[in-house]
């Protein structure tokens, strides 16, 4: 059980150190510092068995939160109370030290976190067939591949049993299979009563693994409740800061971001939109939703057989899925200098829970590019399932079981 | 800015966890209580073991101007936390945006409430001052700061051995010596003295004319020395050394002094060996007088990890401490007569010298290894209440500014 009351966190700026000694020396009210509130009036409590995950975006005072809720920091006003001991998995392999090897580093490491060390003695098989680096346990530690570091910092953490657990994007690092067992764990230890709280800017695994979830901004609970809820909320954020952002540039064909543009521009691609369920842009997916990719290219010269194409890859820049006008045998007709053509690609977005970027291309019937963006727009696809790869097959699972044959 | 508290009630509202105050105020200022000016009454509430608040109350109206002199009464509910836990209340009047009443050195009413399974209980109500709360809290930490080392010291016990061992281990670790290196390290460090001094400079000691009389004289001094210099040396900059423990992880900070002054120990344990083989190398009497050791070792141990608590925090705070520590240590060094004979100080500056406690620790050593006498007592009595003083205010001092350690870092 964790309940912070109205916690606030006061961070005293100091442009120079001297300016904290003068401040503290000379009399008077002359104010050095410029004030900044990390944290605003926080108030919620996570019982125990649930898990929490906290959202927002970068520098809205979640890490500050979590290192109160652990007891690192002091709050400037409020009250946090803990019902056990609490295991914060703020950094992963914090306190390790290259030069010793991995069996003297779990020991030390899970003293500090707190278990004596007959515990540790009992909990080190657990932790060596968790972490999974075989005969490297008793190497020393800066031999590591930075994989079995996290592994082994991971595994040692999550065997201290504690009655709270605190990660801080402990999950980023880590593959994918890695990543999968630690949400298993989690759903285990979730079980036996422990008590989560974590932040991840991974937001299906706040929806897979949540309770609840709140929302951070600027320091104060911009919402609670459900992970789904929640999490609509702080798209609902990114996108309207993106919109402002976008607003701000003029919102014209030079607004359009892309990692590589090329062509002749005869056919230029003026704006790319990628429309979900509900009405208007998104750059959240739930797996399996039905989307709309909208090209609108403007035509500078006569095309009398235009092509607009788009392409899905992965974030590592694999191709998923691409298609184009001509492969779909969408006849538009000639289309003359100063036409505006809109193109819809409705498809269902049955892909695996990652991020991915959309290219789009307008083109000539012979292959050349009249205006090639590569990543014009990138967006995440997530799912209450996790599953391993790119395709969403929508796998079910049947089992029977077959009579034993007769000795 | 004053005011006085009378006919007070104070009652509980169970169900809401609510404090119901009511009482009358007479403005014992010399200026009117005028609403509009921000005068208003409330209160606020503090965790009574930080001292951290953790609500500010509602406002509430006086309903009209007060004039000097004139009284008002006010009733005011308190609604608590839910959380379970202590409870510390302030009410009291304020001007909005100035002050509050009581941080102005008026009067104000003292609330003290537990909340437990869903039930506020009373625990104390009555007027008291900013300056007697503080006086209060002041004899508390007194009390805390007499126990809390020693606890702290008996409950971390166990890590405290085990980052010593790494401590120790660490320094030589990954080299072919390996921990041989904490015996030929001392060793060495003897063989050059004596050579320098024995053998090239021919220091003689008193009226002994062996070589081996002026290392031995010099050893003997060096050796708590080093001890006592290796850990507060290291002390200024060891927080920011493992700052990863103290921003990532909840972990008994106070104890790395612990371990700095402990690895010089076992450094100095090993130095010690050598020595008594030395003594025995040049037929010296040593046995039994070793056995005083301990009561040494004990004031030189809390004497040093109370400098290193001093200095761990401080180092904090004033990033030059690390540089400037070895000047001093230098200094410090050479105001104690360890490479120099007692006897060439000026005679009537010697109170001012022995006012170092170093040097009685010294001259002890010297009695014990040297002269295999008994200490004196009358200063390793001395010895021991400077070091038990300052073993205690480095832990004090410690423990109050280890709170914002990791906003600074």
């Amino acid at each position: 059980m964790v309940k912070v009351h109205n916690v606030s966190k006061l961070y005293r700026l100091y442009r120079r150190p001297a300016d904290r000694i003068w401040e503290a020396v000379l009399p008077g009210p002359a104010e050095r510092h410029q004030d900044f509130w990390a944290l605003r009036e926080v108030t919620f409590s996570v019982e125990r068995g649930e898990t929490l995950g906290i959202v927002g975006p970068n520098g809205c005072g979640k890490s500050t939160l979590l290192q109160i809720v652990c007891g690192v920091l002091d709050p400037t006003s409020g009250r946090v109370a803990r019902g056990g001991r609490v295991a914060g998995l703020l950094e992963l392999g914090a306190g390790f030290s290259p030069e010793f090897t991995g069996r003297e580093n779990v020991y030390l490491n899970g003293e500090i976190l707190g278990m004596s060390r007959a515990e540790v003695e009992r909990a080190l098989p657990r932790i060596e067939q968790f972490a999974e680096i075989g005969e490297f346990l008793d190497r020393p530690v800066k031999t590591y591949s930075s994989g079995m570091y996290v592994r082994l910092a991971f595994s040692t953490a999550i065997h201290v049993e504690p009655d709270i657990l605190v990660v801080d994007e402990a999950l980023a690092v880590g593959d994918a299979v890695f990543a999968n067992r630690c949400v298993k764990k989690f759903q285990e230890i979730k079980k036996r009563g422990v008590t989560v709280l974590f932040v991840s800017h991974d937001l299906s695994l706040v929806k897979l693994i949540a309770d609840r979830a709140i929302f951070l901004r600027e320091g104060r609970v911009e919402a609670a409740g459900e992970p789904s809820a929640v999490i609509n909320r702080y798209i609902g954020l990114v996108l309207e800061r993106q919109k402002a952002l976008e607003g701000s540039d003029g919102a014209s064909a030079a607004a359009l971001a892309a990692s590589f543009r090329h062509g002749d521009r005869l056919a230029e691609v003026a704006s790319v939109e990628l429309l979900g369920r509900q009405d208007g842009p998104t750059r959240v997916v739930e797996s399996g939703e039905p989307v709309v990719v909208r090209v609108t290219s403007r035509f500078h010269a006569d095309q009398p057989d235009p092509m607009v194409g788009i392409l899905i890859r992965t974030r590592i820049g694999m191709d998923v899925f691409g298609t184009n006008t001509k492969l779909q045998k969408l006849a538009m007709g000639p289309c003359r200098a100063g036409d505006t053509l809109q193109v819809d690609f409705h498809f269902d977005c049955w892909l695996c829970p990652q991020e991915y970027t959309l290219t789009v291309a307008t083109q000539h019937p012979d292959g050349s590019s009249h205006d090639w963006l590569d990543e014009a727009l990138a967006f995440t696809v997530v799912a209450s399932r996790f599953s391993a790869g790119v395709a969403n097959l929508h796998a079910r699972a049947v089992a029977r079981r077959l009579p034993g044959a007769a000795a | 800015m004053k005011a006085r508290f009378s006919d007070i009630q104070v009652s509980v509202a169970a169900p809401e966890l609510r404090l119901e105050v009511s009482c009358r105020l007479e403005n014992r200022g010399p200026e009117a209580w005028i609403p509009a000016k921000g005068f208003a009454f409330s209160y606020q509430i503090f965790d009574p073991s930080t001292g951290t608040l953790v609500e500010d109350g509602q406002r509430t109206e006086m309903g009209g101007d007060i004039a000097p002199g004139d009284s008002v009464a006010v009733r005011l509910s308190v609604p608590l936390p839910a959380q379970p836990g202590d409870y510390r209340v302030y009410v009291s009047p304020l001007v909005e945006h100035q002050a509050w009443f009581y941080e102005r050195g008026s009067p104000f009413l003292l609330l003290e409430a537990r909340v437990e399974d869903g039930r506020a209980e009373l625990r104390r109500r009555g007027v008291s001052t900013l300056g007697r709360v503080r006086l209060a809290t002041l004899a508390r930490s007194l009390g805390r700061a007499a126990w809390y080392p020693a606890r702290s010291l008996v409950r971390h016990r166990s890590l405290i051995r085990s980052l010593v061992s790494r401590d120790i281990a660490g320094r030589y670790r990954g080299s072919y010596g390996g921990l041989f290196w904490t015996v030929i390290h001392p060793l060495l460090m003897m063989a050059a003295y004596y050579f320098v001094f024995g053998v090239v400079l021919r220091a003689r000691f008193a009226n002994d004319p062996r070589p081996s009389s002026f290392v031995l004289y010099f050893l003997a001094g060096m050796l708590p020395w080093l001890a006592f210099s290796e850990a507060v040396g290291r002390a200024p900059t060891v927080i920011l050394e493992y700052r990863t423990l103290v921003k990532k992880l909840v972990f008994p900070i106070e104890i790395l002094p612990v371990n700095l002054t402990l690895a010089g120990l076992v450094s100095e344990a090993f130095g010690l060996i050598l020595y008594a083989a030395g003594l025995w190398y040049f037929d010296r009497p040593f046995a039994p007088a070793m056995l005083y050791l301990p009561v040494l070792v004990a004031p030189q141990v809390l004497l040093t990890l109370g400098l290193c608590w001093f200095l761990a925090a401080l180092g904090v705070f004033f990033r030059d401490v690390g540089q400037i520590i070895g000047f001093l240590l230098t200094l410090w060094f050479f105001l104690t007569p360890i490479c120099y004979p007692e006897a060439s100080l000026p005679a009537e500056w010697l109170w001012l010298f022995s006012a170092n406690p170093l040097f009685g620790l010294v001259r002890n050593y010297r009695r014990i290894l040297l002269e295999a006498a008994a200490p004196e007592w009358g200063s390793v009595l001395a010895l021991s209440a400077v070091a038990v003083a300052v073993f205690l205010a480095g832990h004090a001092w410690f423990y109050r500014l280890r709170r914002s350690f990791a906003d600074l870092i």
